[in-house]
């Protein structure tokens, strides 16, 4: 399958009101040197410089696909093979969908026909929100909610008419429910061309240059400093910081390589979810346990560590150090200098019941237990699996598998081969009440 | 579709027989859409291969038939099946198109 020699198409959708139309005139009349196909709901056929509008009434199909059901737009089937027919006219295609349009069906169609996923390839999808009002959208409709959840690009549109405060706000909301996304602001949909089109769908590999912790879970602490001590006490201070409490792990026999900062991430998190012991200024930190720290009051706080010989620890605290100016002071009085720090993508409450789940693990796994897996997960929770995307690394295959989907269908291809970088697997979803322990554990199951 | 198992190239050329010949011997409009997926089945019980063709018309419900074999595999008698499992009385002689050409 040679995706190059397909025609790339995006899918521009957003609620009423939101700007998808001043950004399609926008698209439709920016000097850019694309012939655009534009398939659209809500005018008639014109024809337009650079390109074919044409007009398509929504006609939503429940069909079965082998032993999964899904939904499709027979219109668009209908217009897809008719432009086909006049391949040469075009080189890109453009489906604007109705505001209270569900984008599933859509995307569904480019997967529901061989002679269609032949000639098509789903770039990306792109989801306008009006800023003053998702917020209430998002609570009252599914199809708003949808909409967010579809996107490969969220512009957020109309900032002028609403506070940098309250737009923060949307952001971190729009980017709880769907991580992959990548989120633009705009204020007339002013937005460069290629910032929504050719997006490469396929492609995590932009989203992880962009965000290169996006796939890392959340861990109920965000620093870890690693220190190496010689036999005797030595002094942790902090500042005056956000909390009056910070908790805090200490991990002994520590060693900076990430692989082993993210064994004990893993360890700690456990701990993490013991009681903590509180430790008063002035007092010893005890290791391996976890501690709250107690920092009320004005001024810099005195805690202590001990060890009786050479020790490598790593601190696993709650907030970063710059929060707290936290330091390690030795018994000459000198703050000493981490040997290795890494920060974590930090816990938070999602308030949302759309989300999403990025699993990254290192190894192999097995073509056919994968398969077996992702058969019964898409047969039983396709319909809240709204989107997916991923690589793979497959036992005794040289190159990388990358795969998209939607609902319970999905595509891929052999990518580039691996060559010397680690072999590792990065998968997300993004849906509904999706059980991230229970899909993480049944895809390391599928390891070799 | 597996992940892992090289991805087949479409017969495209006959994937557009088949259409046709179902098009025009069901009379369809032009507005009726046919639509072909061939895909792998891990189902216990499924063939490991199947073809689904399904008929797409306005204001009508969809119809589907699924043939226990791939594209390559289907011959007039498979597809006569499917136009009576869709309600339509189809001789062998409307798809003779489709037996000439094999």
């Amino acid at each position: 399958m040679d995706v190059s020699q397909k025609v790339p198409v995006t899918i521009l959708t957003g609620f009423l009101g939101s700007g998808k139309t001043t950004l399609l005139n926008r698209i439709l009349s920016e000097e850019h040197g694309k012939r655009i196909s534009v398939i659209e709901n809500e005018y008639g056929e014109v024809g337009i410089d650079q390109g074919l509008v044409i007009d398509a009434d929504e006609e939503i199909f429940e069909m079965s696909n082998g032993c999964i059901c899904c939904t499709v737009r027979g219109d668009l089937i209908r217009v897809l093979g008719n432009l086909m027919k006049r391949r040469d006219k075009f080189d890109y295609v453009l489906v604007e969908t109705t505001g209270l349009a569900d984008p599933g069906p859509v995307a569904q169609t480019f997967f529901m026909d061989d002679e269609i996923r032949a000639e098509f390839s789903l770039d990306g999808i792109v989801t306008l929100v009006d800023a003053a009002h998702i917020d209430q959208q998002l609570g009252r409709s599914d199809e708003s909610t949808e909409q967010v959840a579809f996107a490969d690009v969220l512009v957020l549109n109309k900032t002028d008419l609403v506070n940098d405060e309250d737009l923060d706000d949307v952001e971190a909301r729009l980017r709880d429910m769907n991580r992959m996304a990548r989120v633009l602001r705009s204020e007339q949909a002013n937005l460069p061309v290629d910032t929504v089109l050719h997006l490469g769908a396929f492609d995590l590999d932009q989203v992880l240059e962009r965000r290169p912790t996006f796939l890392e879970p959340e861990y109920p602490f965000e620093w870890t400093g690693v220190y190496a001590l010689a036999p005797g006490r030595y002094e942790v201070s902090l500042d005056e910081g956000p909390d009056p409490t910070m908790s805090l792990v200490v991990v002994p026999d520590q060693t900076g390589d990430d692989a082993a900062l993210r064994d004990s991430a893993e360890w700690c998190v456990r701990r993490y979810a013991e009681p903590a012991q509180r430790v008063n200024p002035g007092e010893t930190i005890p290791i391996g346990q976890h501690v709250s720290l107690q920092l009320d009051g004005h001024g810099r706080k005195s805690f202590y560590l001990e060890t009786d010989s050479a020790l490598e620890v790593g601190l696993y605290a709650q907030h970063t150090a710059e929060e707290f100016d936290l330091k390690v002071i030795d018994a000459e009085g000198q703050a000493m200098t981490e040997q290795a720090e890494r920060t974590w993508v930090a816990q938070h409450e999602h308030d949302d019941e759309v989300g999403s789940i990025a699993i990254e693990v290192d190894g192999d796994v097995n073509a056919d237990k994968l398969n077996a897996w992702l058969s019964t997960l898409l047969r039983e929770r396709g319909v809240d699996i709204f989107r997916m995307k991923g690589f793979i690394s497959i036992e005794n295959e040289e190159e990388r598998f990358v795969f998209q989907g939607v609902h319970m269908l999905f595509d891929g291809q052999p990518d580039r081969p691996w060559g010397d970088s680690p072999r590792r697997n990065q998968l997300v979803f993004i849906g509904r009440n999706l059980d991230e322990a229970e899909m993480r554990s049944d895809f390391e199951s599928c390891l070799v | 579709m597996l992940i892992g198992k090289p991805s087949r190239q479409s017969n495209l050329e006959r994937i557009r027989r088949i259409k046709q010949s179902l098009h025009s011997a069901l009379e369809l409009p032009e507005e009726a859409t046919i639509t072909l997926n061939e895909l792998a089945c891990l189902e216990e019980g499924c063939e490991p291969i199947e073809t689904v063709i399904g008929l797409l018309r306005p204001s009508q419900s969809a119809c589907q038939y699924t043939l226990h074999k791939g594209v390559e595999a289907i011959d007039a008698s498979d597809l006569a099946r499917v136009c009576k499992s869709w309600g339509f009385d189809v001789n062998a002689r409307a798809l003779s198109s489709f037996t000439e050409e094999n």
